[in-house]
């Protein structure tokens, strides 16, 4: 089983969905949110299944140090 | 296999290699060679579409430049008099630079990227800039202002991307090379699909000022070539320390050319089977089977196989997608809300994701990248290197294309942005219907001398670039 698969499905409504981007101001008409939702679905279990790992203190880092893997 | 192997008989098929070794000896000129690559630009773009705008008049100045400067000895370098091309997100100063979008259509950078600067600096002459996907992101959209790329194998299938242009163009020989930029695997992808080498370095490697954003933290510029030495000769010329990028690092540059050797004994080759290679409904078992044959020709040719296990893979294409759109958002967020049109309808869909998820999301996906690399970092301890199939599939057709499908199940190159290692995708074979195959090496941080010397020993013992499409 892909790590993928483990993660259950959570499908917004169609208002709630609406709700959501008119909170981050994208201003767009329904075809348009109708277009986008399963777009965002696709992401949305992407995010989900990255909350699924404990990391414990796991910081972010971005740069290698030259002097990898000692720095 | 409808392949042409005209390879010697065309100066428009040069390597680099080649060329640079007639120029240097005053047996071809930068002029003849620059109006070769136009008339091949000029015989075959109406179908390939490979070019957003050509820059015939100026690339012609600059080859007279250029022939003036060897000829009284001033010899720069194996770039010194190779017509190359730009994706046309890197900055040109005084010259158009779209990233493929009605957005900047119209927009005049004022300065070089200094990936630009370098490559001019080194003495190459730039043909013109090419085409890409929107932003560096999606697929085809014929919503947006240029027709898309086609495959010179093969013109009803697309190149990959985002570099489409670029793939398309070094494949067919309209340029001896190119520099395509890379997010989640826009240099490897097309590379693969379109039959050339592509390198997309360590992070940090190769300055991306000047290189329009998709992702400022998985945002790698690199080479695109017909062979792997071409690769090296272009990296030398773009690589190290710039300050005006933050992200840039001062490690020293090594001579790439010193690792073109033609040995792998010994070498340490790892082998992520639980993702790359075993059964998977998204994965082409030909693609696979390709890939295995030319890891066993590695193996003969002395290298040790062995196989490691990467828990991290998993997670790292949701990493790469989640940080991909909310740092695009961020980027792009004053025109899609101002001018949401002028994007294209891929683009402006998956842009708009990142407005969506939520800080932690990101800052989640941030943390399994740091787990990712320390992860690999683990696995490379025992290895010299990854060996994995460079794309899932080969290049799909134009008709019934997801612009979806980069989404969704797994990415062989997504793994290498997130953790910023140094990748390579080399020619590895052909399916049955005659479309390119790649494999991807990957290495440690920096040590592109390895990937690179690995790539070498195995085109020359492979002998597949003696083949070109058949246009």
């Amino acid at each position: 089983m892909s790590a993928s698969s483990e993660v259950a499905s959570s499908e917004l409504s169609m208002e709630e969905f609406r709700l959501m981007a008119d909170r981050a101001g994208l201003g767009m008409s329904q075809s348009e949110l109708e277009t986008l939702k399963p777009v965002y679905e696709l992401h949305a279990a992407y995010a989900r299944l990255l909350h699924t790992v404990n990391l414990g203190a796991e910081e972010m880092v971005t740069e290698f140090h030259p002097d990898w893997p000692k720095g | 296999m409808t392949a042409t192997t005209d390879t010697n008989t065309a100066l428009h098929f040069l390597t680099i290699h080649q060329a640079a070794a007639l120029l240097r000896r005053g047996e071809l000129s930068p002029v003849e060679l620059t109006r070769a690559c136009l008339e091949r630009i000029r015989e075959t773009d109406d179908r390939l579409h490979s070019f957003i705008l050509l820059l015939a008049d100026d690339a012609l100045e600059q080859a007279r430049l250029a022939e003036a400067e060897i000829r009284r000895g001033d010899y720069k370098g194996p770039m010194h008099g190779i017509p190359f091309a730009l994706k046309d997100l890197y900055d040109t100063a005084g010259i158009r630079t779209t990233s493929g979008s009605y957005v900047d259509l119209d927009r005049v950078p004022e300065t070089d990227a200094t990936t630009t600067a370098r490559l001019k600096a080194a003495g190459g002459i730039l043909l013109g800039k090419l085409a890409m996907h929107e932003f560096a992101l999606g697929g085809p959209d014929w919503t947006t202002p240029f027709e898309p790329a086609r495959n010179p194998w093969n013109l009803a299938h697309i190149t990959g991307g985002s570099s489409s242009g670029s793939g398309s163009a070094v494949a067919a020989g309209q340029c001896l090379g190119a520099l395509g930029s890379c997010t989640g695997g826009s240099i490897r992808g097309p590379a693969s699909l379109c039959g050339i080498v592509g390198l997309k370095p360590t992070y940090g490697r190769v300055s991306r000022f000047g290189v329009v954003t998709l992702s400022w933290s998985q945002d790698h510029a690199g080479p695109m070539t017909w062979t792997v030495e071409d690769a090296a000769y272009m990296l030398q010329a773009i690589a190290g320390y710039d300050p005006k990028d933050p992200t840039s690092s001062r490690a020293p540059v090594p001579d790439y050319s010193l690792s073109l050797k033609e040995d792998v004994r010994g070498l340490k080759i790892g082998l992520p089977r639980h993702y790359f290679f075993d059964p998977d409904p998204g994965v082409s078992p030909e693609v696979v089977a390709t890939v295995e044959k030319a890891i066993a020709d590695l193996e003969q040719m002395g290298a040790e196989v062995q196989e490691v296990t990467l828990p991290s893979l998993e997670y790292v294409r949701a990493a790469n997608t989640v940080i991909m759109v909310s740092e695009a958002y961020a980027y792009h967020e004053p025109n899609l809300k101002s001018r949401p049109a002028d994007f294209g309808e891929i683009v402006r869909a998956r842009f708009r994701i990142g407005g969506l998820l939520s800080a932690s999301d990101y800052l989640q996906a941030q943390r399994v990248r740091s787990w990712a690399r320390r992860d690999f970092a683990a696995a490379l301890q025992k290895v010299d290197l990854l060996a994995t199939p460079t794309m899932t599939q080969p290049a799909p057709a134009f008709e019934g294309y997801d612009p979806l499908a980069t989404v969704r199940g797994r990415s062989f190159t997504a793994p290498f942005n997130v953790t910023g290692l140094p990748a390579i995708s080399v020619p590895c074979g052909f399916t049955d219907a005659g479309l390119p195959v790649g494999m991807q090496l990957a290495g440690k941080p920096f040590d592109e001398p390895g990937i690179i010397q690995a790539a070498y020993a195995y085109q020359q013992q492979a002998g597949w670039r003696d083949l070109r499409p058949p246009l």
